[in-house]
This record gives C-alpha cells, structure tokens and sequence, in this order.
C-alpha cells in the first residue's frame, strides 16, 4: 500500500534515484557487434539507393521508411557500443597501449552521425573504416593479433576480425 | 537533509530490489556504524547504496553490497564520512517483496 503510494507520488513528481546496480562491469566486450552494425548500416544505405530512380509503390515506400529507420538506428547503435567499450574497458593502461583512442572514437561519432544524416555510401564505408581501426586497437590491449578478411554476406567489404585459436 | 530515493539495480538483494524506496537522513559524524545502510556519494561509482562492512582504524569506512553482484569492497576503496550523505532508517517495498 505504502509503497503503491510512493510510486504514485514518483510518477508525478519523480523521485530521484540511487544505485544498487550490480556495479560489475561483466567484462565482455566485442567489437564485433559496432562492426556488424557498421556493416548493417552500408547494406541499408545500398537498399535505399537501390530504390533511386525507381517509380514506388506503396510497398516500396514502406520498404523506404524501414530501411531508413533502420540505418539509422544501426548507426546509433555503432556509436552507442564503442562508448561503452571506450568508456567502460579502455583505462589508462589501453590507452597507453593505444594512444590516439581517444580522437578515434570521436571520429567515429562523427561518422556515426553522418551515416545518419545522408544515403552516401562513402560515409558508411568511412564509418566502417573507422570502426574496424578500433577493432584493431582493442585486440591489441587484448594481446590478440588481427587480420583483415571480407565479410561472407553483403555488403561483402573488409572486416577485421581476431586470430583466435 | 532528508532523502528519498527509488533504488535502481540489485546490488543490495535481497535486502533493497529494484524499484523499492528508501528514506535516508543525514547523521552527524560518528554516527555511522557498521552495518548501516547508507547513501554514498562515491568518486567512481556516483550516487549508490551500499551498507557500511567496516570502519577501520583511520575512521574510513569500507561499503559492502548485499547481493552477490555487488561489486567488492576492496574495489569500492575507502570512503570517507564527508562522502556518506545519509543512512537509510525506512524501506518501502511492494507487499511481495516483504521477508
């Protein structure tokens, strides 16, 4: 009943918040999830452009609006996941390792957003490029040699990938 | 000062759930004592909720989770009085969550 009240009362006025999270970073981290949305995002711009020139349908105009939806919220998500890479696995010792991270990542902000603002295929390519330097920079801290390979599906452009086993 | 917090996450299971409220209220220093629970402005962590596991000699207070996700009181680091904003004196839980 009390506690009813209070959410009540915290739903109008809005109480604030302290943590109890878990506090543990869970120590996973993987580029390869901001280099599969970066890859998304060129995919998505090569499906609008394909639609360029064309006399839509209805259908073509929902296609349309998902697939900008989509590029757009694949660009966001390339950014959102190499903050937390940056913000949460990268410390002194990393960037030690890997000066320069720091202008990196905000160099792939900027790209992220551009990728969000225009259909230009360059600016997925350039945000890939970009993302792929970062894969690089977090092996190392890893240890991990890498090397360069296209991707098996489309887009079909050069992703780099950890020598594991 | 008086707080009113709504907790977020589950470093304090079982004792404080996500969603749960606290009411918390600035205690003068000496205070607080081991086992309390206590609103801490921490360095790292920010704004948490932690119970005080011990004081040690040099009258700095080491903070402990309940739960097991907690992170350890060792990489919490000591804090000290001026960063404990209140102690926790009423829990406000949904009836369910009752023990």
């Amino acid at each position: 009943m009390i506690h009813q009240i209070t959410k009540a009362i915290d739903s109008v006025f809005g109480i604030k918040t302290v943590s109890a999270h878990c506090d543990v970073p869970c120590g996973i981290y993987d580029p390869s999830t901001m280099q599969v949305a970066a890859l998304s995002v060129i995919r998505f711009i090569d499906q609008i452009n394909e639609l360029d020139g064309k006399e839509l349908t209805l259908a073509d105009h929902a296609k349309l609006a998902r697939l900008v939806a989509e590029k757009e919220t694949h660009a966001a998500k390339v950014k959102e996941e190499v903050r937390i890479v940056w913000g949460d696995y990268f410390k002194a010792a990393q960037f030690e390792a890997c000066p320069g991270t720091n202008e990196l990542v905000h160099s792939i902000m900027l790209a992220g957003s551009k990728c969000k603002q225009t259909i230009d295929r360059a600016a997925g390519e350039e945000l890939l490029k970009l993302v792929n330097e970062f894969a690089v920079s977090f092996w190392k801290t890893k240890g991990v040699e890498t090397f360069t390979a296209t991707c098996p599906y489309p887009p079909a452009l050069d992703v780099v990938y950890p020598k594991l086993g | 000062m008086l707080y009113i917090r709504r907790i977020t996450g589950n470093s304090m299971y079982p004792t404080l759930r996500d969603g749960d409220y606290i009411w918390a209220l600035r205690r003068l220093r000496g205070h607080y004592r081991q086992g309390d629970i206590v609103l801490v402005d921490h360095p790292k962590y920010a704004k948490i909720v932690k119970r005080i596991q011990s004081i040690d000699s040099n009258g700095l207070f080491w903070l402990t989770g309940d739960g097991i996700e907690s992170v350890s009181s060792t990489e919490m680091g000591p804090i000290n009085h001026r960063q404990i904003l209140a102690k926790m004196f009423w829990h406000i839980c949904p009836k369910d969550h009752k023990q």
